[in-house]
């Protein structure tokens, strides 16, 4: 006989009253019910001209979504860590938005004609923050530094071409080369070159630099505040100060500026930038860069070794539509080469990835034994824009049979234990940098550190490391071409884009000079009425 | 056959009447309630939509082929996206994935909540102190902080694929609903298994010599199935919402699956101002059936408890 109990009346679950629950639910789906009737672009902003009558604005806050790890400049390395670098220090010589190497310790400069001996004149009466001058010895040290085999910084690769520095005539100083070296003014630009004191001790803790800003507080992930350099050589900023503030993401960055809570926000993904455009509340600022999201398939093992394999992906992919689908008409379309439109002198349409064809695509897959086509996972860093472009990849790609599964990672995730450079099928955005050669060396050569497509191409090699060393300009020209030649042709990358930087600010915000490495924007010009 | 053979069990046996009534008693009080109707009637039309949806959506869920951002209209009922992806296919065919990984999730753990919940109320000593310590231990976390752990691991593991890795890494959801879930409803099945095991039937067929899965199963079960059933279609209503959580943190399903916690997640930030109707409609979805399965469980709880 079945007896009759009685059962515990109340719910066993931890969770709200289901009663407040289901009312918050109600209201929540008529809600939604009465916004999915509103048309697009009706933001909700706050007036930028209220926040510039309160006297905080003198100063210039600009939001960043992320926070600096460290601030060593031999480690240093994200947008964050870098402006701030570039805040307190100075470089020897900044790139432009151009891509062209523009004065700033150094003054002036001269190549030799063998192009293994440069002189730069460095500018006369820079201060420390501290109060003491910058001497030739100083740059020594830092250069030193940087350079020194056991720093383990990348910088010690970048300059192990620096036989010998030494002082020149005047105020000037030598670099001796090993091999000659066009773009030997880029390399000493590199965001990790940042002149400091010679013996300088709490590195990354203590910030003693020649820089238009001197650093009064800086509370981690939260923000830094900088006072200007009342001695700075370059003229005094126009602002009465400068303050980073860090938020966990461009979202909450760019909350803040809506808010009127900071005046710029910089780096952010391409709609939340093309719903900001929209708004005449604010200054928006895109240039081009070229920073291009890297679709890679390992070339040294199956089934990317197989070279009809790697040419079914570029089959495969419509690089125009995920141009239009990802990137909102803000760029440039990319033909599976690093070598973008922004190397003018280099960058060549002589050659295109194969128009789109499915059929073709699958036919090759097929002959190289994957008739029924190929199961893969792609991996991506979970940012807004990678995500798009996976998933636009996917979609592409399963018409022609390659079935990927989508694996969004976590940045500090896909990065660690150098993961990114063991998967098969990987998305890596790349950031711009001044010159082509960088990414050659360290990406394309055979056995470079970051090839990371383990590519491997005698041919290649051979013109990467001619126009590394010539100063021919033709010879240079015609190195480059052949190396988009071959990527082109057979490579094992599909390069769909290159990405704009963008920055937005408020009207009353002027002179903020954005640079393709948003860190590298330089704040002494800006002004905040 | 011999007429000393004991008489076989038949159709009408006297327990079988007794359920079949109590059922049809069940159902008569259960619509009696217009709101009751309402719920189960919403849960049904999704649970019609996992089931013939890929018949009715007009496109496939990731077919990009339509222009994008484009604005609800009669081709595109609920516009598309930033992709170009149809928003009404793809709430349509995100109703399974949703659906099943809840469902399959709650069922797992309802039994294997209820078996470790009845031997070990069943038990009871040193075993149900052990085990149920744990329980309480596990029960004062949050089942989200539990689940993000799961997933941080399950995900990590970048296994190969094919192995059993991978196929656990694929449905990791549903096994974090199954382990979240698992002890809640072990403990509601336990303490009402310590108030039936008192009784003289259990006796009976412990005088009898009947094993202890027969006492379990047999015995106990039938007395603690309506508690069980609450318990089920709360479990079940939580994890829609813990799969549409999970999706939004971007921890639950992969792009470009058509989850609605993961459309959410995607067309929030500054593409909301491209085209909200990709994030309102998989919402809406979601908040309907939430509220769906809440009203049904509500009306099966109120019955229950009417007994």
């Amino acid at each position: 006989m079945v007896q009759k109990t009685h059962f515990i009346a109340e719910s066993a679950s931890p969770e709200i009253p289901r009663r407040v629950f289901l009312k918050v639910l109600v209201a929540g789906a008529a809600g939604f019910a009465v916004v999915s009737c509103t048309p697009a672009g009706s933001t909700p902003t706050q007036s930028a001209t209220e926040a510039a009558t309160s006297e905080a604005t003198k100063t210039l806050k600009v939001a960043w979504g992320g926070a600096p790890a460290g601030l060593d400049p031999l480690t240093a390395s994200a947008d964050t860590e870098i402006a701030f670098l570039n805040a307190v220090y100075d470089y020897l010589v900044d790139t432009n938005a151009k891509s062209e190497v523009v004065a700033r310790l150094a003054k002036s400069w001269d190549a030799s004609e063998d192009g293994k001996t440069y002189t730069l004149n460095i500018v006369e009466g820079v201060k420390f923050h501290d109060g003491s001058d910058l001497t030739l010895d100083d740059i020594i040290w830092t250069f030193d530094r940087l350079r020194d085999p056991a720093s383990k910084s990348p910088t010690s690769d970048l300059y192990k071409g620096i036989e010998s520095i030494e002082k020149g005539d005047g105020n000037s100083l030598v670099f001796h080369l090993s091999d000659p070296n066009p773009d030997f003014l880029f390399s000493l630009s590199d965001n990790h070159a940042v002149i400091l004191k010679a013996n300088a001790s709490d590195i990354g803790d203590k910030f003693n630099g020649t820089g238009p800003f001197q650093l009064q507080e800086y509370t981690k992930e939260d923000r830094a505040v900088f006072t200007t350099n009342p001695n700075y050589f370059g003229g005094v900023p126009s602002v009465s100060g400068l303050e980073f503030v860090y938020f966990p993401d461009v979202g909450a960055a760019v909350n803040a500026l809506k808010g009127g809570v900071v005046d710029v926000v910089l780096r952010m993904d391409n709609p939340t930038f093309k719903d900001l455009s929209a708004n005449v509340e604010y200054t928006s600022i895109q240039i081009a860069t070229n920073g291009h999201d890297l679709v890679r398939l390992r070339a040294d093992r199956q089934p990317g070794s197989d070279p009809r394999v790697r040419q079914a992906f570029k089959l495969a992919t419509d690089r125009q539509a995920i141009f239009d689908r990802t990137q909102l008409g803000f760029g440039a379309l990319g033909r599976d080469t690093p070598i973008g439109p922004l190397y003018a002198a280099y960058y060549t349409e002589e050659f295109s990835p194969p128009e789109r064809d499915v059929e073709k695509a699958k036919s090759l897959l097929a002959e190289a034994g994957f008739p029924t086509g190929l199961a893969m996972t792609l991996y991506v860093p979970n940012l807004p824009d990678r995500v798009a472009l996976a998933q636009t990849l996917a979609a592409q790609w399963e018409e022609a049979g390659i079935h990927v599964t989508v694996e969004p990672q976590e940045e500090s995730v896909y990065y660690a234990d150098n993961g990114w450079l063991e998967v098969d099928l990987g998305i890596t955005p790349w950031g711009s940098r001044p010159a082509p050669q960088f990414y050659l060396d360290v990406a394309y050569k055979t056995g470079a550190v970051w090839n990371e497509a383990h590519f491997s191409d005698p041919d290649l090699d051979k013109q990467i490391d001619i126009a590394g060393t010539t100063l021919d300009e033709d010879k240079r020209k015609a190195a480059y071409k052949e190396v988009q030649r071959i990527l082109i042709d057979h490579g094992p990358v599909i390069i769909p884009y290159f990405f704009a930087q963008f920055g937005v600010s408020a009207k009353n915000v002027g002179g903020v000079d954005v640079q393709p490495f948003a860190g590298r924007t330089n704040f002494n010009r800006a002004t905040n009425k | 056959m011999a007429a000393i053979d004991p008489p076989l069990p038949v159709a009408n046996s006297p327990r079988r009447i007794q359920r079949l009534t109590s059922l049809r008693r069940f159902a008569t009080e259960f619509f009696r309630s217009p709101q009751t109707a309402i719920g189960t009637l919403i849960v049904i039309f999704f649970l019609l939509l996992a089931i013939f949806g890929p018949a009715f959506a007009p496109y496939k869920a990731n077919d990009q082929n339509h222009p994008v951002s484009h604005q609800p209209s009669a081709e595109y009922p609920m516009g598309t996206d930033y992709l170009g992806r149809d928003v009404y296919s793809r709430v349509i065919l995100g109703a399974r994935s949703i659906l099943v990984t809840a469902g399959a999730g709650t069922l797992i753990a309802v039994v294997l909540g209820t078996f470790l919940g009845l031997a070990v109320g069943y038990q009871g000593g040193l075993v149900d102190e052990i085990i149920g310590r744990f329980i309480d231990a596990f029960l004062a976390l949050p089942a989200l902080l539990i689940a993000l752990v799961i997933l941080g691991v399950l995900r990590n593991l970048n296994p190969p694929p094919g192995s059993w890795q991978a196929v656990l890494s694929d449905r990791s959801v549903l096994v974090v609903i199954a382990i979240v879930y698992i002890p809640l409803v072990a403990r509601v099945v336990r303490s009402s298994t310590l108030d039936v095991k008192t009784r003289e039937f259990i006796w009976a067929a412990q005088i009898r010599g009947e094993t202890w899965l027969y006492i379990l199963f047999r015995e106990i079960l039938p007395s603690v199935a309506p508690a069980l059933v609450v318990e089920a279609s709360l479990r079940f209503s939580y994890a829609i919402f813990l799969v549409a959580s999970l999706g939004f943190l971007g921890v639950g399903a992969r792009p470009p699956s058509p989850d609605w916690g993961l459309m959410v997640n995607e067309n929030r930030g500054g593409i909301y101002a491209l085209s909200p109707w990709a994030l309102n409609y998989p919402a809406l979805a979601i908040a309907v059936l939430v509220v769906g399965v809440n009203i049904m469980s509500d009306g099966i709880k109120r019955i229950v408890q009417r007994g």
